[in-house]
């Protein structure tokens, strides 16, 4: 086991690295850096008598930012910089907020994991139960009933979800489901009134976010289950005398269930990159929308910072859901 | 029924299994009729698909959906010896009452063909043997695993205590088997179904495997249902044999009869069609002629009829024959021994046939 964890702890740290490398690159591929479209923006909005100076001028402007930023040198140096940086804990400024990045996301990270987590216990609690009874009762109207509305979940957008959700609140119930927080607790300090105001706030989002994937979970719970119930060891179970409900939880469902907890690790980016745009139609303080605004404005180390930190978060979760996936299945052996 | 084996621990009268599909009907059990005596084994032989394990299945109704019992009854006596007219019609209990369930396990207990699959991948073999034992008997959780050790260590294998902790898949298939028996008789069944539990395991296990259920069955005194397609096993385990064709019983008798007089054309293809040490060399096996026709398209009368060598056109292929005693204990359904009403026929009418 200790072997196990190193090994995979190692393997970890490196796919970091890797990810880190290849989002720093991406983000560089359009044309054009954080300097060029600040310019730009200066220029449209008209201030700062940009427009009155002459293009030597703007150029001169430009370098002398570039220079500031670092934003003049080679990619790697720039990418070695950075990194050296961030293992040191140090993120650096976002230049579009004028703040230090760790100051900019820190809130909007802790609120999506959250959000996350919520989701992915509103997509568990509601989509497992129902998998096991479709699949305990197939072909029984329930079960089509439940397939019809989990197809119909599939295949509406998250984002028309949102819309929709909005304006029903809205318009019949004169409730605003915007953002985590009520006006009144927005930008004050925590308080158990506050996280009971989040709490309120949360299931609205995190009904919209896992509508897809509690859809998607049921399918699978119920087709993982069906395989079960044909195993002989159920026909077993059944054959001692125990009483039907009590048997399928204890052996084909607690079967069943194994490949789910593998699938808790890559939940949570498929939740962050999901969500970006349901979260800007719901102005949520995640950190989807923040990631949208700083590849808009080419902020490259605010978005490689988000990008690598939801890299961290992705391969902690895979590796938690293998260890997880070790120690309750007995049939994986380490070797 | 036959004198000198007492009252039948087991009497399947008429039974029928059906499950209704997509495509059509499945009569996978069409008129079984057999018993089984207290001590004693009951072969039960056919070609795959004639309803052989769906038989063993339905007398503990526990039938693969969606198929139920519908006709015939399965008459169980608890005490066979003192008092035969106690008799329990298991075809009339619901498959998930209280009442099925206490017999299961306690009185009839089940091991099949795929001793990898037949343990939960993911219990240990003392959890689940464990709650077999208290799920029927009062004992307390410490007296259960007591009673596990001591069961593993009777059905042969060493080093139970540590055995008893581990998965199936941390043991071999005859180790898994013998667990499985086990587990079987740990509530001293009166009736073990052994649905071909010597398929899937290599020759030498095979003949241990057969060895341990002999040697439990003088020990505990429970019956055997011996459910196989090898003629082999049958000759060496069984005390009464049934042989199945297309769902129904088409020969039920004492072993010895059925190996050396044969009734049913049926029961003497398979005879002639696997090797002895008395064939001669360079002598072929006689296969059975044809193949098993499709479950839905079944012919009419007697079901053996287009491969049958004594067929008689215009009586074999019209009613379907009843099944019904010949001499002594011995069943037969053939029109070469009773006509469509159940008499007999003469002597003279069978040499005709």
């Amino acid at each position: 086991m200790l072997a196990f964890l190193i090994r995979r702890t190692v393997l970890a740290i490196f796919t970091i690295f890797s990810i880190s490398i290849f989002s720093f690159m991406i983000i560089q591929l359009p044309a054009g850096d954080y300097v060029d479209s600040y310019i730009l923006r200066q220029i449209e909005e008209g201030f700062g008598g940009v427009q009155r100076s002459s293009a030597e001028g703007l150029l001169e402007r430009k370098e002398a930012l570039r220079k500031l930023y670092g934003l003049d040198r080679p990619m790697y140096i720039q990418y070695f910089k950075w990194i050296g940086r961030v293992v040191q804990g140090r993120f650096g400024q976002a230049l579009e907020y004028r703040l230090p990045i760790w100051d900019v996301i820190k809130d909007r990270l802790f609120l999506t994991i959250i959000l996350a987590a919520a989701t992915i216990v509103f997509t568990w609690a509601l989509a497992i139960p129902i998998g096991i009874y479709t699949a305990v009762k197939q072909r029984s109207i329930a079960d089509y009933s439940f397939t019809f509305v989990g197809f119909l979940g599939l295949a509406t957008p998250d984002f028309l979800l949102a819309l929709i959700l909005m304006y029903m609140a809205f318009v019949y119930f004169n409730f605003s489901v915007g953002g985590l927080f009520s006006p009144e607790f927005q930008s004050v300090g925590w308080s158990l009134a506050r996280a009971w105001d989040l709490f309120v706030h949360l299931w609205i989002p995190a009904l919209i976010l896992g509508t897809s994937g509690t859809a998607g979970l049921i399918r699978v719970m119920r087709a993982n289950l069906l395989d079960e119930l044909r195993k002989p060891y159920v026909v077993t179970a059944r054959a001692k005398g125990l009483a039907e409900w009590r048997l399928i939880m204890k052996y084909p469902v607690r079967v069943a269930l194994n490949p789910l907890v593998s699938t808790i690790g890559y939940l949570l980016p498929y939740l962050i990159s999901g969500s970006i745009i349901v979260s800007v139609v719901l102005s949520l303080p995640t950190l989807g929308p923040v990631l949208l605004q700083s590849l808009f404005t080419q902020d490259l180390f605010l978005a490689s910072s988000i990008i690598l930190l939801l890299g961290v978060m992705t391969v902690v979760g895979t590796l938690l859901s293998d260890i997880l996936l070790v120690i309750i299945d007995p049939r994986i052996r380490i070797s | 029924m036959a004198a000198g084996r007492g009252t039948p621990l087991i009497s399947v009268t008429d039974l029928e299994v059906h499950f209704p599909t997509d495509e059509g009907l499945v009569r996978a059990v069409d008129g079984v009729s057999f018993d089984i005596f207290p001590g004693r084994t009951l072969g039960v032989v056919g070609e795959s698909g004639c309803g052989k394990s769906t038989v063993g299945r339905a007398i503990l109704q526990i039938l693969d959906r969606p198929g139920r019992i519908v006709n015939g009854s399965i008459e169980l006596r608890l005490d066979p010896e003192t008092d035969p007219d106690d008799a329990v019609d298991l075809a009339s209990l619901g498959p998930n009452s209280g009442p099925m369930r206490a017999v299961r396990w306690a009185d009839i207990s089940l091991i099949f063909q795929e001793p990898m699959t037949s343990f939960s991948p993911v219990h240990t073999i003392g959890n689940q043997m464990i709650e077999a034992i208290r799920s029927h008997r009062g004992y307390s959780k410490r007296e259960a695993r007591e009673w596990a050790v001591e069961l593993l260590s009777m059905v042969g294998i060493s080093n139970p205590r540590q055995r008893i902790d581990e998965f199936s898949h941390q043991l071999s298939g005859g180790i898994r088997q013998r667990a499985m028996i086990a587990m079987a008789i740990s509530c001293e069944p009166k009736l073990l179904i052994a649905d071909e539990p010597t398929t899937a395991l290599d020759v030498t296990t095979q003949a241990q495997i057969l060895d341990l259920l002999r040697e439990l069955q003088e020990s505990q005194g429970m019956a055997i249902m011996l459910i196989t397609h090898d003629l082999g096993v049958i000759a060496e385990m069984a005390d009464e044999v049934l042989v199945m064709y297309l769902g129904r019983g088409v020969e039920f008798g004492p072993s010895d009869d059925m190996f050396h007089n044969p009734k049913h054309p049926y029961t003497t293809s398979l005879l002639t069609s696997i090797p002895s040490i008395y064939t001669k060399r360079g002598e072929r096996m006689q296969p059975i002629a044809g193949s098993i026709p499709h479950p839905f398209n079944r012919p009419p009368g007697c079901t053996f009829n287009p491969r049958c060598p004594s067929f008689m056109p215009g009586v074999c292929d019209h009613d379907p024959p009843l099944f019904l005693p010949l001499e002594g204990p011995h069943l037969v359904r053939c029109f070469l021994y009773h006509d469509a009403q159940g008499n007999p026929v003469t002597a003279e009418a069978e040499n005709d046939g």
